[in-house]
């Protein structure tokens, strides 16, 4: 169905075939209770058998921190190499973590969720899959990539254009955790990450234990190129899955080298620090 | 003095009287502490079809909620989920749900309620307290469909 709904339709029969046919605002919640510390706890939900299902968005609450790896076990395509943190991945009704390119999900596909307790505490989590059913075999004749409109509107961003994120259509949605770990007081840390070819990243999370926070400078050793003039912290590099940081043009990640990264954790005690490229890959 | 008569067009005032209405239709409840099934309904005005865009809620405590369109019959969510200790899940939690007219959920697509359709909450308590709860279904009235 179409962003605007036809305004020609004056009967009732075809009213109400448009009203049966039309895509179904939908919530898969994948919900999970963890002990402390918990891992490896894997729940499944499976897509209904009435209809594809149009995946636009992650939404979460949970009493505490989590990580969690998603797999689609229809293509058995892990969507994720290891757990991202919550907030890095869902946001709340309010601003949701909006998947840059929505993914349709075949019919009876299991999406499997493995959550990681990192409250150190007991801890609930409802994590939904929200989106559309798609009654329609037919692929949609406009591409509408989320409601990047208003969140244009709201936060003041660049986004990629429409047609740049067309482009990406039909891809798998991906998370990639670029830094994962904890670092001494003030001391910096190194990670990287090799990628295959047809790797696309959209927007950038990251999360810090604590308030001082991180810096952070990143190189694509393809390039040779250190995408900073010295390290940034972090709240001018990342935003959060609720509000990310956009990047204007979509960046291919480099299938012939790396993406590396320093991370120097600005506080005078021990960081856990996470930061995750997202996007699309092939 | 000379008075000018107004310069209303009938085709102004059809335009006026045919637009797109912002409509707001409310679904209200009150739940004791932990008090599960409680049902609240909305049925879409006779006077037009309803273009639901936002929604929204506000409420004295947390809560779950199952919502669905009655004139299809079609839950907005699955109904036979369990957790991973094999436990029910009565439906969605509000935070995931619902925004406020601050940051409503905004659907990207619309979705269409036909007139005199009915839309169907069914409540769970999750405040283990009183609970008084005020959804929206925020949206548009199309008169010219």
């Amino acid at each position: 169905m179409p962003m605007e709904i036809q305004q020609a339709m004056r009967g009732t029969s075809p009213r109400a075939a448009l009203v049966l046919g039309q895509d179904l605002p939908f919530w898969y919640p994948i919900n999970a209770v963890l002990t402390a510390l918990q891992s490896g706890v894997k729940v499944n939900i499976q897509v209904d058998n009435d209809s594809d299902f149009e995946w636009r968005a992650c939404i979460a609450n949970s009493t505490g921190l989590f990580s969690v790896t998603l797999t689609n076990n229809y293509i058995k395509r892990p969507l994720m190499p290891t757990p991202v943190n919550g907030e890095n991945i869902a946001g709340t009704a309010q601003q949701p973590g909006f998947l840059a390119v929505p993914k349709r999900l075949a019919r009876t596909s299991v999406i499997q969720a493995e959550f990681t307790d990192r409250s150190n505490a007991g801890n609930t989590i409802q994590f939904c899959l929200q989106g559309y059913k798609k009654y329609s075999q037919q692929p949609d004749a406009n591409f509408i990539p989320n409601v990047l409109g208003y969140r244009k509107a709201i936060s003041h961003v660049y986004m990629p254009t429409v047609e740049d994120l067309a482009t990406l259509r039909g891809k798998i949605p991906y998370w990639w955790p670029l830094f994962d770990g904890s670092i001494g007081a003030q001391q910096a840390a190194r990670s990287k990450f090799t990628a295959p070819d047809g790797c696309y990243v959209t927007h950038i999370v990251a999360s810090s234990a604590q308030a001082a926070g991180f810096a952070l400078q990143v190189f694509d050793t393809e390039r040779g190129e250190i995408m900073e003039d010295s390290p940034a912290v972090f709240p001018n590099h990342a935003g959060s899955a609720q509000r990310p940081f956009w990047l204007k043009k979509v960046y291919r990640l480099p299938s012939n080298g790396q993406i590396q990264c320093r991370v120097i954790n600005l506080a005078t005690v021990a960081n856990a620090v996470q930061v995750v490229l997202c996007g699309v890959r092939d | 003095m000379s008075t000018k008569p107004a310069a209303i067009s009938a085709a102004k005032s059809a335009m006026v009287l045919g637009q797109d209405l912002p409509f707001w239709y409310p679904i209200n409840v009150v739940l004791t502490a932990n008090q599960a099934g409680v049902i609240g309904t909305v049925t879409i005005d006779n006077d037009a079809d309803f273009e639901l865009r936002e929604i929204i809620a506000s409420s004295t405590g947390t809560f779950q909620v199952a919502l669905v369109d009655r004139y299809t019959s079609r839950p907005l969510m699955p109904t036979n989920v369990l957790n991973n200790n094999n436990v029910n899940v009565f439906g969605i939690n509000n935070v995931n749900l619902f925004g406020t007219a601050q940051l409503p959920f905004i659907l990207p697509i619309p979705y269409i309620l036909l007139r005199t359709s009915t839309v169907q909450a069914t409540f769970l308590d999750t405040s283990a307290g009183g609970n008084t709860i005020q959804l929206i279904l925020w949206g548009y009235k199309k008169f010219g469909s």
